[in-house]
């Protein structure tokens, strides 16, 4: 029959007036509105909620505040819920998982038997040892790999995402941190205050204030009606700060939402983690932390159980017995470590006033089950002897619950991350954390500051000196001394011959598990943590970590504070990848012209954020879409949309002598009204760029570069000129520039048809000039180039006229035949006259030698970026050639980007262009040889795919129009 | 097609946001300004106006716009007339409605949001030359940056979603400019409330100017957020009358 709720007070959290109805391993339960799942079966008095990952044990709720692996369940949608945080609602559906048959009844409960047979590390010993075992062991793993189940058929959906600001980020709404955060509001401070539970108060909303000797400071009714009345201190609950990275950016995740908050400075007041005792069976359900029974009672009103014990080694189980005493929870004794004091203590009076017996100077032999082995039925408990139970004095308890107060660590995982660093006081048996950056503050029992009153001094401390920080008051707050002496035991754990005292729940990890990974040699807290797997479980260490280290410390004759604990980074706790996720957006960018293109029916390809057409047609007539418009430039005139070529403009006074530093050849004399090539390379001597300088002005050039390389241009632009201080201004225009190269026999015919003011003769308009003129009344530039090895102009015009100005030349080219090509066109067009393009056919190591562009240094220049390894590398031998070669059979297998070179078996190059090309009837390409290949005449041997070789010729570049005719020719 | 049909074309093709198809497919009701066509309004006036209060996105890619940088180029703005702002990251709005936003120590953005030729910005366009302004340097912001406004009390809750800066708006006060990113792309978020609803100007490069705008309708969805037209934003301003266009 299930326990009767507590009355009220009791079950700060439930609403008596709204039952829930849902179902449990397809039992029905009933619960109150705001019970969690594992509140509302422990209210039906069903205490097992799941099986332990590697020996199926019977589990049940051990924090009762979503910080233990025990409570994971299988939500319908959600696997790896936790029964402690998920509130129950009408018609949830909950199964446990990782169990073979039913809960109460798990084939693979068998392991637990088994045990002694998978010794520590089994799992990595199993790779290798027998050999081939593996293959077996493989199977038997995979079938039990992971906990819950997906739900295949999840519909993602989008997790909402924001950025916060504030003064001061308070973490944790304890009473350290609702102080923290009234004083820092009272100050005009913007406060966040952060808290995962689903209301404010911390450990106010379940600890007996009646029960402890600093009842002092504001109650938490008290606090949280001040915190509520400030408009500049916003509450998140329910949200956990899930890491700490620099500068103060905090991740919070609430639900479904993630605030991604930057916080001028941050107050840790996370409070502590209590510890469990390590004894034989002590995960066996009804065995929970005093604080979980606490928060049962008061935040629930339900009973952890009919008769119950509690084991402590500090003044912290007093309270708690007291408290749930006092709430009429039967409590038949409380078993302490320590010696009876000589001076005695007003808990223990108050204490045995309640009429619970204690047992003094007592450690735990191990714990009882029940019949069904499913829930805590008794403790055997016996007198301390060197630190062991005396075998012979022990008794037995018979009792329902366990309430363990082991101790607290502070939950340092925040404080770390932000660079505190975690010490041990091994007087104290406690950490404390010393080391923040000046951005940061603790307060409370983070802090070492313990107890209602202490805290919220400490809290009010924290608040001012981070309001001093911020500038807001003159100076910080008072210290507050430490109060947590006599909190942490030294040594809650008790050895059992038989083991299964478990110090990591996650794991399965008893006392001898940590021990044998030491004497295998794993002595460092960080090895130890690998080979075991102590703390790679969901709960991260949170119960197990000093644990480990306290053991660790002892096997290898280390303190504590000298063994550490291994680190805790971010997450604090599970998220889901749609939290992280974002925005599906990827930065794309357009031409003027692009929606002209796709009405044209270009296939569009990306290059960077950039779309271009490839070629336009359908894509099943793609080879010949392409060959057509190549033999369209060739034979008439084709224009292609050249915008995402880059574009920087160049002023000052010192506009020539900075691009005489910057590229490889002379421009100090170049005329106005001239374009030259510009080649660009780095310090290394490697080649980063190419393109035209054009002069509009004595101090004015407009240069070009790659689509794919004009940002690294700019940067190393404004790099370089930082150094030299030149009278120059440095502008990437690029996206105000759209650009188009009208090019073929025929190209200047349709530019004349709506050119004005530019006399467009070869006379006046030579290869490599360049002019200012208006189109149909759009201004442009004109720069006369040959990349595609015709007759060709490149019109350089604001970007608002670019899709005004495709139409006109589209127009005005209609009685020439005048068809768009794409890139896949021009990159044939190009590679017919050899034209390299960067970093298709250059590599990180390219130097200008490579790919015979000495034509392109200036030797009289006394500097440029470069120069001097140049003048090294002139030195030395050429290793490789960027070479021609032809194949004159058709069909042969065509190389493709990247094939290699094989002289034999030995890889001697490798291909960096190829194409079939109509032209001129053959597969041509360009290819990296050694230089004894690569003289005209040579053969060499292509490994295609397929594994085929291919002979190749080398030829002399480029392969069409090699004295250039063609780009003045005109038709 | 003769050479003296080819020359007019330009004129009127010339002069529609980088927008312009996205306004169709969400039937905006378009008409001709000065500059160019853009959306007058995507419902009724009423409704759009609403709209804008709450959360409206407009587009101004076809608003005046300038740039000037360089050491010279305080000397050149204030030849005529132009107050600055005096520090970088703020803006000023000039007598006659001309917002003029310091970039950098001296770099110097123009933008009227009029939807009428500033005589302002011809005005300096036409008086620079490399010769007569030295070291200053004209920046083709017309061309190269889009421009949009967030309009609306949801404004910077929504804008938070998407930029890290710190919009709160006793923060990040009227006039007061952030360069930064959204989504990976350069944006200048200029604060510039119309008659006390709060206004932002979004100024990204205009190649990715669709982008943005794909994004912000994405994230304005989930606040009530949608398209507003001009007329709605000059309401917001109480100059409905400025700048009418005439529909098509």
């Amino acid at each position: 029959m299930p326990e009767p709720r507590l009355p009220e007070p009791y079950g700060l959290w439930v609403d008596r007036t709204q039952t829930v109805t849902f179902t449990f391993e397809g039992q029905s339960y009933s619960g109150l509105q705001g019970d969690t799942i594992a509140t509302a079966l422990a209210a039906n008095d069903q205490w097992l909620l799941s099986r332990s990952f590697k020996y199926h044990r019977p589990r049940g709720l051990l924090t009762l505040a979503g910080q233990d692996a025990n409570t994971l369940v299988q939500l319908s949608s959600d696997p790896n819920a936790l029964a402690d945080r998920v509130l129950i609602t009408e018609g949830l559906s909950v199964q446990a998982q990782n169990v073979s048959g039913t809960l109460k009844r798990d084939r693979n409960a068998i392991l637990d038997w088994l045990a002694p047979f998978l010794p520590v590390a089994f799992y990595y010993k199993a790779f290798f040892r027998p050999r081939g075992i593996w293959q077996l062991w493989a199977r038997f793993f995979r079938k039990r790999a992971g906990l819950g189940v997906i739900d295949q058929a999840f519909k993602p959906k989008r997790f909402a995402q924001s950025h916060r600001h504030c003064d001061i980020l308070v973490i944790g709404g304890g009473p350290a941190g609702l102080a923290a955060s009234i004083a820092a509001a009272e100050a005009g401070a913007d406060v966040l205050l952060v808290d995962e539970n689903v209301a404010l108060g911390g450990s106010l909303n379940y600890t007996d204030t009646e029960a402890t000797e600093s009842a002092d400071g504001l109650t938490r009714a008290a606090l949280i009606e001040r915190v509520e009345q400030f408009a500049n201190l916003e509450t998140l609950t329910g949200a956990i700060c899930n890491g700490w990275y620099a500068d103060n950016w905090i991740p919070v995740v609430q639900g479904e939402h993630l605030f991604k908050v930057r916080a001028r400075q941050v107050i840790f007041a996370t409070g502590s983690l209590e510890q469990p005792v390590v004894f034989r069976n002590n995960d066996l359900p009804g065995i929970m932390m005093s604080s979980a029974a606490m928060r049962l009672v008061q935040l629930y009103g339900v009973q952890p159980g009919r008769q119950g014990v509690v084991v402590c080694g500090s003044w912290e189980g007093y309270r708690a017995a007291l408290m749930l005493a006092r709430a009429g929870v039967s409590v038949s004794g409380l078993v302490d470590f320590r010696a009876r004091p000589d001076d005695g203590h007003a808990l223990i009076d108050q204490v045995q006033s309640a009429g619970i017996p204690i047992w003094f100077e007592h450690g735990v032999d191990q714990a009882i089950a029940s019949v069904d082995q499913h829930h805590v039925a008794g403790l055997d408990v016996g007198p301390l002897q060197a630190g062991a139970v005396a075998a012979d004095r022990i008794m037995r308890l018979p009792c329902d619950f366990v309430a363990m107060a082991g101790g607290y660590v502070p939950t340092y995982q925040l404080a770390c991350q932000a660079g505190g660093r975690l010490l041990y006081d091994d007087a104290l048996a406690a950490f404390s954390i010393a080391g923040l950056p000046e951005d940061c503050f603790l307060a409370g029992s983070v802090n070492g500051v313990w107890h209602q009153g202490p805290a919220q001094a400490d809290g009010v401390r924290a608040g001012k000196d981070a309001l001093q920080a911020l500038g807001l008051i003159e100076t910080g707050g008072e210290p507050v001394p430490e109060t947590g002496e006599g909190l942490n035991y030294v040594w809650p754990i008790f050895a059992h011959a038989s083991g299964k005292e478990f110090v990591d729940f996650d794991e399965d990890l008893q006392i001898n598990d940590i021990l044998n990974a030491t004497r295998e040699g794993y002595e460092h807290i960080q090895l130890v943590k690998r080979y075991s797997t102590a703390g790679m479980g969901p709960s991260q260490g949170r119960h197990s970590a000093l644990t480990v280290a306290r053991l660790v410390a002892d096997a290898t004759g280390k303190t504590v504070a000298e063994t550490g604990v291994t680190t805790a980074r971010p997450p604090f706790a599970a998220e889901q990848l749609a939290h992280t996720a974002g925005r599906g957006f990827f930065l794309t960018r357009y031409t003027a012209m692009h929606h002209r293109h796709i009405e044209l029916g270009a296939q569009i390809m990306q290059a960077g954020a950039w779309f271009r057409p490839a070629y336009y047609g359908p894509a099943a007539e793609h080879k010949a879409r392409i060959q057509a418009e190549i033999h369209k430039v060739r034979a008439g005139v084709g224009m292609i949309d050249v915008s995402t070529l880059g574009g920087i403009e160049v002023r000052g006074a010192d506009a020539a002598e900075f691009l005489n530093r910057v590229y490889t050849g002379g421009f100090k004399k170049q005329p106005i009204g001239k374009a030259r090539y510009a080649l660009l390379i780095n310090e290394a001597g490697v080649v980063l760029d190419d393109g035209v300088a054009c002069r509009l002005h004595e101090n004015h050039f407009y240069v070009t570069a790659t689509t794919g390389g004009v940002d690294s241009v700019y940067r190393n632009m404004l790099k370089w000129n930082a150094q030299w201080r030149l009278k120059v201004d440095i502008a990437n225009v690029t996206s105000a520039y759209c650009a188009i190269n009208i090019a073929g026999p025929k190209a200047r015919t349709v530019l004349a048809r709506v050119a004005e003011n530019v006399d467009l003769s070869p006379e006046a308009f030579p290869y490599m000039g360049v002019r200012t003129a208006m189109l149909a009344g759009v201004p442009v530039r004109l720069i006369r180039v040959g990349f595609v090895g015709e007759l060709g102009f490149e019109i350089h015009a604001p970007q608002q006229y670019g899709e005004a100005l495709w139409d006109l030349l589209m127009a005005a080219g209609e009685e020439s035949g005048i068809q768009p090509f794409g890139v896949e066109a021009q990159r044939g067009l190009r590679l017919e006259k050899a034209h390299i393009i960067v970093g298709q056919d250059t590599d990180a190591m390219t130097n200008p030698f490579e790919i015979q562009m000495d034509w392109a240094l200036s030797r009289k220049k006394p500097y440029f970026v470069g120069h001097r390894t140049l003048q090294a590398l002139e030195q030395r031998p050429l290793t490789r050639v960027l070479a021609g070669f032809m194949i004159k059979d058709l069909n042969t297998p065509q190389p493709l980007e990247s094939h290699l070179v094989l002289d034999g078996n030995a890889m001697i190059g490798r291909v960096t262009s190829c194409m079939t090309s109509q032209t001129l009837n053959a597969i041509i390409g360009l290819a990296y040889v050694p230089v004894a290949f690569a003289a005209p005449g040579c053969r060499i041997t292509i490994k295609v795919d397929g594994g085929q070789r291919v002979t190749a010729e080398i030829v002399p570049t480029p392969f069409y129009d090699p004295e250039s005719h063609r780009q003045d020719l005109e038709s | 097609m003769t050479a003296t049909d080819l020359m007019r074309r330009p004129q009127a093709l010339a002069r529609h946001s980088p927008l312009h198809r996205q306004h169709l497919s969400l039937r905006a009701r378009l008409a001709h300004y000065a500059l160019g066509l853009l959306p007058e309004r995507y419902g009724d006036l009423a409704t759009d106006t609403a709209q804008a209060l709450h959360l409206g996105l407009v587009d101004l890619c076809l608003m005046p716009r300038a740039g000037f940088k360089g050491p010279g180029a305080a000397h050149f703005l204030q030849q005529y007339s132009v107050t600055l702002p005096g520090l970088p990251n703020r803006a000023e709005q000039q007598d006659n409605g001309l917002l003029v936003n310091q970039l950098s120590f001296d770099e110097y953005l123009l933008l009227d949001t009029t939807p009428v030729a500033s005589a302002m910005i011809i005005t300096l366009c036409n008086a620079w030359s490399m010769d007569n302004a030295p070291d200053c340097y004209q920046v083709p912001r017309q061309d190269s940056h889009g421009c949009l406004a967030v309009t609306g009390q949801a404004a910077w809750p929504m804008l938070s979603s998407l930029i890290s800066v710190d919009l709160r708006p006793q923060r990040f006060t009227d006039f007061q400019i952030a360069q930064t990113l959204l989504n990976d792309l350069s944006v200048i978020v200029i604060r510039c409330d119309q008659e006390k609803v709060p206004n932002y100007y979004l100024l990204a490069d205009i190649t990715s100017i669709e982008f943005l705008w794909t994004v912000l309708l994405d994230a304005m969805t989930d606040a009530g957020g949608a398209p507003v037209g001009l007329k709605a934003f000059q309401a917001l301003k109480g100059s409905i009358d400025a700048g009418d266009g005439s529909l098509v």
